[in-house]
């Protein structure tokens, strides 16, 4: 509010000029063009929008770019099945008339707090936070899918909970804040270049490939990862390279599993367990490093890469499920 | 300094003076600590008690306003309780819900009164919990009672309001 002051004197001021008819009474328009915003961020989004009809005064809070905020922050009503049914061509229709008629002022910001089923769509859409969402897969086989969302770049998941899979191709930086993970959610964010994870639950998500992700090398280490479950993507140049990026920047981490699977499934043929012989301090993997799965259908040359990679950080063998005892001896 | 418990006295535009903690009105408004922070060199020495104008406020919107804040930010009432109660588990209320809810079951005037004050003393909380009730008076209204209850003169032209119907015929 109080950075707002100086350039509301000059709004007010610049309004003066051209003002609306205000009715002496009508102190409800007559209040400060920055408040008005804030005001109409409480109602759903159809009836924020529908109050441009009142006057001209409330039509010129949309359309003036002077006074619309570079914050916009809609809530729609969970309980109206009107705005569940349209979210998606709503939040286009609403992105598409706040870029089209303000382009000088960009927007910072959009928050939208809907109870939302659909997959999100927008052409424009660059940076997204959700707060307080529950992804989670829906009777038909929806899945927190942003593929309709081709520019997004940007995500802040903060106290969410997923329990379903992640798909953007666009997306590059992610943060994910006190958030859930369960079951296992898996993140399909090809483009990633940057991931921060600060997650309540010891389960962490399952990643899959970033070939793009050099803030791993760059950035501060993840603290408090504990559990990580990746799938063979990271484990693809011989050596390793990528897991071992990873490893080294998770210092506390307790449970590694990695997957060797496009899907997320329950049973694998194969599931190898093993642990840490800490002979010697290790700086390449984190020594509170309690379990180590490898899970598979078949044993092939990525998953003896793997082995003998983990051979080199100290990790032994302690039992497998299947008779493949020859080429786990190599462990 | 707590301990000194030091007041400070605010006079509301048509010139009461009202007395509150300066601990309290400090961590309670933006604008008003800012009055304080710039008085406090002068008066360190002094034992004068500061008296802060408030030519925006009347006393009836200023009271009510002190009384919101001695319930919110009086740390001694406070303390024990979440910050904010937007985040207490439903049906887990929040012993000052109540307390919001009367605060703003007002009539229209009072509580745009409220708002201005909110936004020029620069009290977050209060400024989005008045808003908010605002809000809730526009919701699911049509146009026609909102422009009654709050008496917005609808001034276009019977062409100008066809069209902006037809802009926004989606949101309809």
């Amino acid at each position: 509010m109080a950075p707002l002051t100086r350039r509301r004197k000059q709004q007010e001021e610049a309004l003066a000029a051209a003002a609306p008819v205000i009715a002496l009474a009508d102190r409800l328009s007559a209040l400060p063009s920055d408040v008005l915003p804030q005001i109409l961020s409480f109602l759903p989004a159809h009836e924020a929008l529908r109050t441009c009809v009142l006057a001209r005064t409330w039509r010129n809070l949309w359309k003036e770019k002077r006074i619309f905020p570079t914050r916009l922050l809609i809530t729609a009503a969970f309980e109206d099945p009107a705005v569940q049914e349209d979210v998606p061509g709503f939040v286009d229709r609403l992105l598409d008339l706040r870029l089209r008629e303000i382009k000088d002022a960009p927007l910072e910001s959009c928050e939208i707090r809907f109870g939302c089923c659909k997959p999100l769509a927008s052409q424009n859409l660059t940076r997204l936070e959700l707060a307080n969402i529950a992804f989670r897969e829906v009777d038909g086989g929806g899945e927190p899918d942003f593929s309709s969302c081709p520019v997004l770049e940007d995500m802040e998941l903060v106290d969410c909970l997923l329990s379903a899979p992640m798909t953007s191709h666009s997306l590059k930086r992610l943060t994910v804040r006190r958030c859930k993970f369960w079951n296992c959610c898996r993140i399909r964010v090809p483009r990633l270049v940057s991931l921060r994870l600060e997650t309540l639950t010891d389960r962490g998500p399952q990643l899959d490939s970033m070939p793009l992700l050099y803030d791993l090398r760059r950035c501060p280490t993840f603290h408090k990862l504990k559990t990580l479950i990746l799938n063979d993507h990271w484990c693809k140049p011989v050596d390793c390279t990528p897991l071992a990026c990873i490893l080294e920047h998770a210092p506390v981490l307790e449970k590694l599993t990695i997957e060797f699977s496009q899907q997320v499934r329950c049973n694998y043929k194969m599931e190898m367990k093993g642990h840490l012989h800490a002979t010697e301090d290790s700086t390449k993997i984190s020594q509170h490093l309690k379990i180590v799965k490898i899970k598979c259908e078949r044993v092939n040359e990525t998953v003896l890469n793997v082995l003998n990679f983990m051979g080199t950080l100290n990790i032994c063998k302690i039992t497998t499920n299947a008779a493949f005892r020859f080429y786990i001896s190599i462990w | 300094m707590a301990s000194e418990k030091k007041v400070v006295f605010l006079r509301s535009s048509d010139g009461e003076a009202f007395e509150v903690s300066e601990e309290v009105i400090s961590a309670a408004s933006v604008t008003i600590k800012g009055m304080i922070d710039e008085e406090s060199p002068s008066r360190a020495d002094t034992a004068a008690t500061t008296t802060l104008a408030i030519p925006n406020v009347t006393a009836a919107t200023l009271s009510r306003v002190l009384h919101y804040v001695n319930k919110h930010f009086d740390a001694a009432a406070v303390v024990g309780r979440p910050d904010d109660y937007i985040f207490c588990a439903p049906g887990d209320e929040h012993p000052l819900a109540r307390f919001d809810d009367d605060f703003v079951d007002v009539d229209n005037d009072t509580l745009i009164d409220l708002v201005h004050a909110a936004e020029y003393l620069h009290i977050k909380k209060l400024f989005d919990l008045t808003c908010k009730a605002v809000a809730d008076k526009l919701k699911g209204r049509t146009i026609d009672q909102i422009r009654e209850t709050f008496g917005i003169v609808n001034d276009y032209t019977v062409e100008e309001e066809v069209e902006v119907y037809r802009e926004n015929s989606w949101a309809f």
